[in-house]
């Protein structure tokens, strides 16, 4: 993980997982994930978890605590570079938590709920699930 | 908010109409023919699984009931043989019904509770978005863009 106190801009070739902690967010006919799972109307902003010096099991355990603290399931996460998103006009800011140093905002959506439901179903194009290795729960819905 | 919208004046064919209406509405609970008796149990499983705020672990609000009645509303007006969505809700709060049938073939619907429909779609190389009002009368281009995805 990185450190809190040096933490670099996000390059584009970064990955960026979001953590799917609802199943509704995932299509079990393909193993895709839904548009929903990016959209953050209301918000400004989408959280995503940066790949950059973590290995893999650091990153599942960020999405393993944040299942844990809100007592739901994670059921995986979607990977997509960060081209994907700057590609669409979105910019990519690090944004750092005392218990995440990797944790990255996605910033600059436009204002309208379609545009941005029109970016989300681009950025669930191009990203992968990945389903949490553990297949247990960390706790029931 | 009624399925069928009445364009009659005599009595006899304001009747007509109600009856029209009426087996419209038992044709769509039939699982054969109707999308709205094939997605209403998941639409209901949806609105009570995010019913709680933070539903999705990212702060998102609870489902707002009127979006939930949209949604209904809208799936008792689409014609009957439309494909059946899969159903899910936003970060907002709103509901929403997906048409999926495979990369960049896609329709997603957002029912905002002041009744306005905003949609999104990825047909091959094209794209389209916008906001609908739903008086209703399901929008020809969302006819047009369920036809096209399924």
């Amino acid at each position: 993980m990185l450190a809190l106190e040096n933490v670099p801009d996000v390059e584009r070739s970064e990955t960026l997982s979001r953590f799917i902690v609802s199943s509704r967010h995932i299509r079990n006919s393909d193993e895709t994930v839904k548009a929903d799972a990016f959209v953050p109307h209301p918000y400004e902003e989408l959280s995503v978890n940066r790949d950059k010096q973590a290995t893999d099991e650091e990153t599942w355990g960020v999405g393993y605590v944040v299942a844990l603290k809100l007592g739901r399931t994670l059921y995986g996460r979607a990977d997509a570079l960060a081209a994907t998103y700057t590609s669409l006009q979105l910019t990519t800011i690090a944004a750092p938590i005392p218990d995440n140093p990797n944790h990255v905002n996605v910033c600059n959506w436009p204002p309208g709920k379609p545009e941005q439901i029109l970016k989300a179903k681009e950025i669930a194009e191009k990203a992968k699930l990945l389903r949490q290795p553990l297949n247990s729960k960390v706790s029931e819905d | 908010m009624p399925a069928v919208i009445s364009r009659s004046n005599s009595e006899t064919a304001r009747q007509l109409d109600h009856q029209l209406a009426q087996v419209n509405k038992n044709l769509h609970r039939s699982i054969a023919l109707g999308a709205e008796s094939a997605v209403r149990g998941e639409l209901t499983d949806v609105y009570l699984e995010c019913s709680e705020a933070n539903w999705d672990g990212y702060n998102a609000l609870a489902v707002d009931p009127d979006s939930f009645a949209l949604a209904k509303a809208f799936l008792m007006a689409l014609p009957l043989g439309t494909r059946a969505p899969s159903a899910g809700a936003h970060p907002d709060g709103q509901m929403s019904l997906e048409w999926y049938s495979g990369p960049r073939r896609s329709l997603t619907i957002s029912f905002d509770p002041v009744g306005d429909l905003h949609f999104a779609a990825l047909t091959g190389p094209s794209r389209a978005c916008g906001t609908e009002a739903f008086d209703g009368e399901v929008p020809q281009i969302l006819l047009e863009l369920i036809e096209l995805v399924s």
